[in-house]
């Protein structure tokens, strides 16, 4: 039985795992792997105190950090947490945990083009993330399909490894911010398939075309706008870059907690959430603003409030006291 | 993913199972001919062979279940 169990290992999830280990909290980290969206930023430049570094550099010492103050890690998809009594039982496909306490910060996922052949060629020519697959597309043809400042940044970064790069995007126009449009114009091997959509991913074993086509009549967006595309056309390549923009994946939670339109959970000033002894922090919250930061600091803020509610003994619990034995020196 | 492949190679480093990592920027032409498309790509090969080719992150658990699965055939 553990104090408190934290599903999701990116800048919220660590961070709760160094202050809830420092407090003496007996702390296990769920999580499919380490770092979250973090290792995707290859410079941050805006973490106090970090002048410039990877954001998997500043995730990976997050880990040791929490390690060295005695959390416990596994590696593997949470599938569930249900409630017994004042216990929470979290579930994966391999194994079981108990808890006094869990901490939500298992944060957002891309969101998919929910098109044939996508999940069939995932790995294999379809990728959620241009800064870690596109070096393997040197000298290919790609094509990254979206519209805002992920999408945009992902054609600039593969423009300059890949033969041909393909912007494919369902407007006429882009919602990035101007002076990355104005490069990506520039670059003089991306064409831009505007008012368009991927209306499939083809291949054998790996990926070799994609259809696209006019967007549907019901989509309100322009049909047959003639800008760059006729009915439904193929486009030959290696590649396809997914960059629409995240969801949250809350579906397994089962109602568990509250959550806003947007699939958020909601959280109050402290992270708690509408069940009792269940916390949240990051990104997969309703908090204002996804940044490694804030994050962090709500990851902190979620493992205080975990441990002002167990010292509290409001789980039933024996309240919890300090423990001089586990001083080291 | 590094961390789980280090202490798998660290677990697995004395019963006959060699557990590498390759650098794809340094060795392109191997990436290219395994068609790596995606990092992490874990590829098991059985007497020289590649038998099996696992996509995306995996947890340590599922990693050992394959690999146990291709010593006990």
């Amino acid at each position: 039985m553990f104090d408190v169990i934290i599903i999701g290992a990116g800048p919220a999830g660590l961070s709760a795992a160094i202050y809830a280990a420092r407090r003496a909290l007996k702390t296990l980290v769920v999580a499919k792997d380490i770092g979250g969206q973090a290792i995707l930023a290859p410079h941050v430049e805006n973490f106090p105190g970090i002048l410039g570094a990877a954001g998997i550099e500043i995730t990976m010492k997050m880990r040791e950090q929490a390690e060295k103050f005695g959390a416990g890690f596994k590696s593997d998809e949470a599938r569930g947490v249900l409630k017994r009594k004042n216990i929470f039982v979290v579930e994966t496909n391999n194994f079981k945990e108990e808890a006094k306490a869990v901490i939500l910060a298992f944060g957002l996922m891309p969101r998919r083009l929910e098109v044939p052949g996508e999940e069939k060629f995932k790995g294999r020519g379809v990728s959620y993330c241009a800064i870690c697959d596109g070096p393997l597309y040197k000298n290919k043809t790609v094509a990254v399909v979206g519209g805002g400042n992920s999408a945009v940044d992902a054609a600039l970064y593969l423009s300059k490894i890949a033969k041909k790069v393909y912007l494919i995007h369902r407007r006429g126009g882009f919602r990035a911010e101007e002076a990355r449009v104005c490069k990506l114009k520039e670059a003089k091997n991306v064409e831009l398939v505007l008012n368009a959509v991927v209306s499939e991913i083809a291949g054998e074993d790996y990926v070799s075309a994609v259809k696209v086509s006019d967007p549907p009549a019901t989509s309100g967006l322009p049909r047959q706008a003639g800008v760059n595309t006729k009915a439904e056309r193929e486009i030959k390549l290696d590649g396809v870059f997914v960059e629409i923009g995240y969801i949250t994946k809350v579906d397994w939670l089962k109602n568990l907690v509250r959550l806003n339109d947007r699939n958020e959970i909601i959280t109050d000033k402290d992270c708690k959430t509408s069940e009792e002894g269940i916390f949240a922090a990051g990104d997969i919250t309703d908090v204002s603003y996804k940044q490694i930061v804030i994050s962090a600091g709500e990851g902190a803020k979620a493992a205080l409030s975990a441990y002002r509610y167990l010292a509290a003994g409001k789980n039933g619990a024996e309240s919890k006291s300090f423990d001089w034995g586990k001083c080291k020196s | 993913m590094s961390p789980i492949i280090d202490e798998l190679a660290k677990e697995y480093g004395g019963r006959g199972i060699k557990i590498g990592k390759l650098n794809v920027d340094e060795s392109e032409k191997i990436a290219q001919q395994y068609r790596i498309m995606s990092i992490p790509t874990i590829i098991i090969f059985k007497n020289g062979k590649p038998v099996e080719q696992v996509v995306g992150a995996k947890s340590k658990e599922e990693l050992v279940k394959k690999i146990e699965g291709f010593i006990r055939k």
